[in-house]
């Protein structure tokens, strides 16, 4: 590839200022539409044209969304994962980029999509059911002078995912509870695709801010972020595996310069299955707030165990936070570890060598007639019946509780 | 019998038939309200969401029984949800979950109590349906335009011999991988019995490149059952309303199309 200008590539960023963002013709036909379909409003595009431009400024080292690696001709060679469309480009000597080839994704063609993209959504009671629909300009909408936005776990329906979100939020120490979630409604970060992080994806889980699959999704999220800032108050809750991509959203964050340390943004971690203690270093770098309990999660569901704390990561946790929170004393430091290393000990002790408590608690199918009887078994034994049956099956103990 | 669709242990290329629920497994339930008597024939939830399935039967009043707002922070019409359902869809055996039915069963009325108009005078029905489609609907935007187009396929019905209508609501783009199908009829001068069930299937990324739905038929029968079940037995007060409301009509029925209403700008303020 020559160094020399060729004349019928278009400059399409950093003109007049910063590294030359340069395409060819029919990169650069693309490059317009993109543009036009921003202008439509079309958010993903929106996203992707600012993240194109923004190459200008150079800082692409730490990006999480940027694949790179050298060529022979002292040119380096990279890929953009954007929302949309993945972006080759060229990184010249003169550190100006050609942009020689734009991939687009068939997901994101109108006439696919539906309303069933990875992004924000506004999410409403109506006639009884959870309703997700797409939040306008893909950022976060005011419901209330304390929204709530939840992340959620990867699903394919935003209307199941609102459901699963719900339950979460109602349940969070912050937001207001289920009376602000019932009566205001709330936003949610849909996440489309399979279960995050956990048992079956451990690499995910033990590497949320770097992993690829995250990409797209956590980039929008970023970008939600970033337009929040301005809002006084906001709560961002994360329900289960939708941690893996605030932890990747963060890490975009934190790699662009944000701070949200002026803001009163606060942040919890509901039933975790990605890294902990990072999301917890990352949230704390860019000056979110916790309240006195920062995550949730069930001891004896293992991918949460596993994936979420790594056998430990609440107790490194809340070392970590004596250290940096001056209002977090020993005595709640104390009270907090003997909680939630204590609690279920004696369970777990008691079934620790029973396969079907184990099977069944990672939920691994097979075994769905073992867990009545093994939840008997630990009632008779333990007295735990009731705490074994909300971790064991979560969803179903919400729906029973809900009839009481 | 669909326990072993909705285990996953093998992926699966391409569209597939899906499989769910059937009228057969359904049963009757009875509700009345303001003496008026409803019965639907109607599965139980399959679902392993933790999704909220309401069945309350008995008698009720209108004045004992909780109206909420009909969609979360818009006041102009209100809504009693008697009964919710959820069912998963599947695929072949052991391939799992590939779309989802929910319907929700509910008693609208709108907030306006001076409008003296009769829901059982068919112009004024019509009204309404559209009045509280505009209200649920014509707002939901994506990538700058309205995403919803109501009302698809107006079919005007006899619901236990009250005039009624089904119809669907459907992506603006024509996209099929959710939709709605409703049914609604008039019970009272202010309240309407309205049906609504929402139709998912997973996206399917073909090889060509084009991604497609799965085959729906079966989400559609079931809704159709459901549909055909419903029986609605009206009270001396409201049967008397009714016919106060037809009197000296020569056509009594609804009209027989009813195009997709636009929702522009225009409709957004005046919302």
């Amino acid at each position: 590839m020559s160094n020399q200008p060729n004349l019928s590539n278009v400059v399409i960023a950093g003109a007049s200022s910063g590294y030359k963002v340069v395409a060819n013709p029919s990169t650069h036909a693309i490059f317009q539409n993109l543009e036009s379909m921003a202008g439509q409003g079309n958010h993903w595009a929106q996203i992707a044209v600012k993240e194109i431009c923004s190459l200008q400024s150079g800082a692409i080292k730490n990006n999480v969304y940027v694949s790179s690696f050298e060529t022979k001709n002292q040119l380096e060679k990279l890929t953009l994962f954007l929302p949309g469309c993945k972006v080759h480009v060229l990184k010249r000597s003169d550190g100006s980029f050609f942009v020689h080839h734009v991939e687009m994704s068939t997901e994101y063609k109108a006439e696919n999509t539906g309303n069933t993209l990875s992004g924000m959504y506004e999410v409403r009671k109506q006639l009884g059911k959870w309703s997700a629909n797409p939040s306008k300009d893909g950022e976060v909408i005011e419901l209330s002078d304390k929204p709530i936005v939840v992340i959620s776990d990867g699903y394919e329906d935003p209307n199941e995912a609102a459901i699963d979100c719900a339950n979460h939020a109602s349940e969070a120490p912050i937001g207001g509870g289920s009376f602000a979630v019932e009566q205001d409604g709330f936003n949610m970060h849909f996440h489309k695709g399979v279960k995050i992080g956990g048992l079956r994806n451990i690499q995910q889980a033990l590497s949320a801010e770097s992993c690829p699959e995250l990409h797209t999704s956590a980039l929008h999220l970023a970008h939600s972020m970033a337009s929040a800032h301005s809002i006084k108050t906001v709560c961002w809750i994360s329900q289960a595996g939708g941690s893996g991509v605030l932890t990747q959203a963060m890490r975009i964050l934190k790699d662009k310069g944000f701070s949200f340390r002026d803001s009163n943004h606060h942040i919890y971690f509901s039933h975790l299955t990605t890294n902990l203690g990072r999301a917890e270093t990352l949230a704390k770098d860019l000056g979110f707030k916790f309240v006195r309990q920062t995550h949730k999660v069930n001891k004896l569901n293992l991918n949460e165990m596993i994936g979420g704390l790594r056998f430990g990561g609440d107790i490194t946790s809340a070392l970590c936070r004596k250290r940096y929170d001056p209002n977090y004393t020993y005595v709640q430091l104390g009270s907090d570890l003997a909680q939630g290393t204590n609690s279920n000990l004696k369970t777990i002790f008691t079934l620790s060598s029973s396969t079907a408590a184990v099977t069944a608690a990672i939920g691994l199918g097979g075994t769905a007639l073992a867990v009545p009887a093994t939840i008997a078994m630990a009632t008779a034994v333990a007295g735990a019946g009731k705490s074994l049956f909300k971790a064991w099956l979560p969803e179903r103990y919400r729906r029973l509780t809900s009839k009481l | 019998m669909l326990f072993l669709h909705s285990l996953k242990f093998k992926e699966v290329q391409g569209p597939q038939i899906l499989v769910g629920p059937e009228i057969s497994q359904g049963k009757d339930h009875v509700f009345e309200l303001d003496n008026t008597k409803f019965n639907i024939c109607i599965p139980r939830s399959n679902t392993k969401v933790s999704a909220e399935s309401r069945t309350w039967t008995g008698k009720f009043q209108s004045e004992n029984v909780s109206f909420e707002l009909a969609r979360t922070g818009k006041p102009e019409w209100n809504a009693y949800v008697p009964l919710t359902r959820h069912w998963d869809f599947f695929g072949p055996k052991f391939t799992g979950k590939f779309g989802n039915v929910t319907l929700s069963l509910g008693i609208i009325r709108p907030k306006n109590e001076g409008n003296t108009t009769s829901a059982f005078h068919p112009r004024a029905f019509e009204f309404f349906m559209g009045d509280y489609l505009t209200y649920s609907f014509a707002d939901v935007m994506q990538q700058g335009s309205p995403q919803w187009k109501a009302p698809f396929k107006w079919e005007p019905v006899l619901v236990g011999g009250i005039q009624g209508v089904k119809f669907s609501i459907e992506h603006a783009n024509g996209y099929q991988g959710t939709r709605y199908r409703c049914m609604a009829c008039p019970i009272a001068d202010k309240q309407i019995l309205y049906l609504e069930a929402r139709l998912f299937s997973h996206t399917v990324s073909s090889t060509d490149g084009e991604n497609t739905i799965h085959d729906m038929a079966s989400m559609d029968k079931l809704i159709d059952d459901i549909f055909d079940s419903v029986k609605v037995d009206l009270s001396p007060e409201a049967a008397a309303q009714q016919e106060a409301a037809m009197e000296g009509l020569e056509d009594r029925s609804l009209v027989k199309e009813y195009p997709p209403l636009k929702w522009d700008k225009t409709d957004l303020q005046v919302l």
